[in-house]
C-alpha cells in the first residue's frame, strides 16, 4: 500500500471510530505518516456541551472528558490499526490544543527506529538549541534530542529528561498529577517562544506535548498549515 | 517568662497532650526556644506495635499513623504556645527520623530574628555553599539560605525560594502532600547521605529532619548532633 492510501485509510478508520462510538464525526481529520510514526490531527470533535464548559472555565470537567474520549478511542485504534492495516503500535502520545480544541495523536510504530529518526532540515541546530534551553530551564538538559518533519508537522523527541523528584513522584503513582503539572508549565514555554517562528519562518497553528514516562521520553509536535509556497 | 520556663511549660503541655489523647507519653520530650523559633523533639512516642511495623516495612501504615497523631496535636499545641505562652507563631513544620522514631516539630515565630540577617558562625559559608549545591542538583539554587545553631547541638537551615515551576504547578493543583512525600524521599536522602560538615562532624549527626512550608516557598532543615559543639571540617 502506498503511503497516501495508508493515510487515507487511517483517516477513514478514525472517522468511523468516532461515528460508531459517539454518533458524531470530527470536522476534520488529518493523517500524516512516515515509516516510523503516524500523526493524526483531529479537529472539532467535541460537542457543544464541551465547548460551553470551556467558555465557563470548567477545565477540570473538560480535561476529564477529553481523557475519557481519547483514552477510550486509543485502545480501539490500536486494534483497528493492527487488524486493518497490519500496523503494530508500540506507543501513543496525545495532547490537545486548548484554543481550537484540536487533538493530536502520535502513533509510534517501531520504537527503536522512531527514537533514532533524525532527518536534516533547515534551522535544525537552532531549533535543538532552543528546545534544549527551554527544557533546561524547566528541569534539565535532555540526554538526547532528535527531530524530523512529517508533512506539516515538526516532531521533536526528547529523551532522558526526568529529574529525581519526578521519578519519585512516578514511583509514588502520581503520573497523572505530574503530567498535568508539567504540561501546564512546559507547554506555555514551547507555545510562547517566538524563536521557533523566527527559525522556521512559519507560525504554528498548534503545539502539542506529551510524555511517555516509562521510556523517559517526550513528544513535542508543532502543527503548521500546509505550506502554499 | 524566661525562655527556660517557657520551654518547660511547652514540654509539660506536649507530654500532657500525648497522654490525654493517646494514653501514652513519649519517652522523652525536649523543647528549645529562642527569639526565632520553638523546637520540640519527641522521642519514642509510638507504641511498641507501631514500632514493630517499621521492622516489617509497613512504611505506609507507619507514615499515616504518625501523620494523624502529630497532625492532630499540632493545632492545639500551637494554640497553647501562641495564647498561653505569648509566643507569636507564624508557621510550622515537622518530620521524623526513621532510625530512632523521633519526631521534631519546628515552629517559626513571627518576624524571626534569624531571617533578618545571618549571624555568622564558624564554617557557615562552607555549609551554605554545600547546601546550595545539593539543592541545585535536585532542583535549583535557593534564593536565600539562613542558618543558626540552637544550644550548640542543633543546626537549623532555612532555604527560601527552592521550588521549581513544575512543583508550583503541582501545589496549585492541590498535590501538596504527594509532593511532600516524594520530596522528602529524594531530598532527605541527599542531606542524610552528604551532610555539609566534613568527615568527623558528619559522623556525629544523630538525626536529620526536613519539611516544607509550600505557600511561603520555604524549607526547614534541621541537623541534630549527638554532642554539643561538634568540631566542623576537621578533615
Amino acid at each position: 500500500m502506498t503511503l497516501k492510501k495508508l493515510t487515507h485509510s487511517i483517516q477513514q478508520t478514525v472517522f468511523s471510530l468516532f461515528e460508531n462510538n459517539f454518533g458524531k464525526v470530527p470536522e476534520a481529520v488529518t493523517v500524516s505518516a512516515n515509516e516510523r510514526c503516524l500523526i493524526i490531527r483531529i479537529e472539532g470533535f467535541l460537542g457543544s456541551i464541551i465547548e460551553t464548559m470551556i467558555a465557563e472555565n470548567s477545565y477540570g470537567a473538560l480535561g476529564s472528558t477529553r481523557e475519557l474520549i481519547v483514552g477510550y478511542m486509543l485502545s480501539q485504534l490500536r486494534a483497528d490499526l493492527s487488524s486493518e492495516q497490519n500496523l503494530s503500535v508500540s506507543h501513543f502520545y496525545y495532547d490537545w490544543n486548548d484554543e481550537d480544541l484540536s487533538c493530536i495523536i502520535s502513533v509510534v510504530l517501531d520504537e527503536e527506529e522512531h527514537y533514532a529518526s533524525d532527518h536534516p532540515y533547515p534551522g535544525k541546530e537552532d531549533i535543538h538549541r532552543e528546545v534544549s534551553e527551554i527544557t533546561e530551564n524547566v528541569q534539565k538538559v535532555p540526554a538526547q534530542l532528535n527531530s524530523f518533519w512529517v508533512d506539516d508537522f515538526l516532531v521533536i523527541i526528547r529523551r532522558g529528561l526526568l529529574i529525581e523528584l519526578e521519578k519519585a513522584l512516578l514511583e509514588d503513582g502520581q503520573e497523572a498529577a505530574l503530567r498535568s503539572a508539567k504540561r501546564k508549565v512546559e507547554k506555555k514555554y514551547f507555545a510562547d517562544s517566538n524563536r521557533f517562528v523566527d527559525l522556521l519562518g512559519r507560525k504554528p497553528v498548534g503545539v502539542y506535548l506529551d510524555w511517555a514516562f516509562d521510556l523517559d521520553s517526550s513528544m513535542l509536535v508543532y502543527a503548521f498549515v500546509p505550506d502554499s509556497r | 517568662m524566661s525562655n527556660y520556663t517557657v520551654s518547660d511549660a511547652i514540654r509539660y503541655k506536649t507530654l500532657a497532650l500525648f497522654a490525654e489523647h493517646f494514653g501514652i507519653s513519649p519517652a522523652r520530650v525536649s523543647v528549645m526556644a529562642n527569639d526565632s523559633c520553638v523546637i520540640i523533639c519527641a522521642e519514642r512516642f509510638l507504641q511498641p506495635i507501631v514500632e514493630s511495623m517499621i521492622h516489617e516495612a509497613s512504611q505506609g501504615a507507619l507514615q499515616s499513623t504518625r501523620e494523624l497523631m502529630v497532625g492532630y496535636l499540632i493545632p492545639e499545641l500551637c494554640r497553647y504556645i501562641h495564647n498561653d505562652c505569648g509566643l507569636p507563631l507564624d508557621m510550622h513544620g515537622y518530620d521524623w527520623n526513621d532510625d530512632d522514631l523521633s519526631c521534631l516539630i519546628f515552629m517559626l515565630l513571627r518576624e524571626p530574628v534569624c531571617l533578618r540577617e545571618n549571624e555568622p558562625y564558624e564554617g557557615q559559608n562552607k555549609i551554605h555553599r554545600h547546601i546550595a549545591t545539593l539543592t541545585y542538583d535536585l532542583q535549583r539554587f535557593p534564593e536565600k539560605i539562613y542558618s543558626f545553631w540552637m544550644e550548640r547541638r542543633l543546626l537549623i537551615i532555612i532555604r527560601d525560594g527552592t521550588l521549581t515551576e513544575v512543583e508550583k504547578a503541582l501545589i496549585e493543583d492541590e498535590h501538596c502532600e504527594v509532593l511532600r512525600v516524594s520530596k522528602r524521599r529524594v531530598e532527605k536522602k541527599k542531606f542524610c547521605d552528604d551532610p555539609p560538615f566534613g568527615g568527623i562532624a558528619n559522623r556525629s549527626v544523630k538525626g536529620v529532619y526536613i519539611d516544607w512550608i509550600f505557600p511561603h516557598d520555604r524549607s526547614v532543615l534541621v541537623y541534630v548532633f549527638d554532642k554539643t559543639q561538634p568540631k566542623l571540617f576537621y578533615d
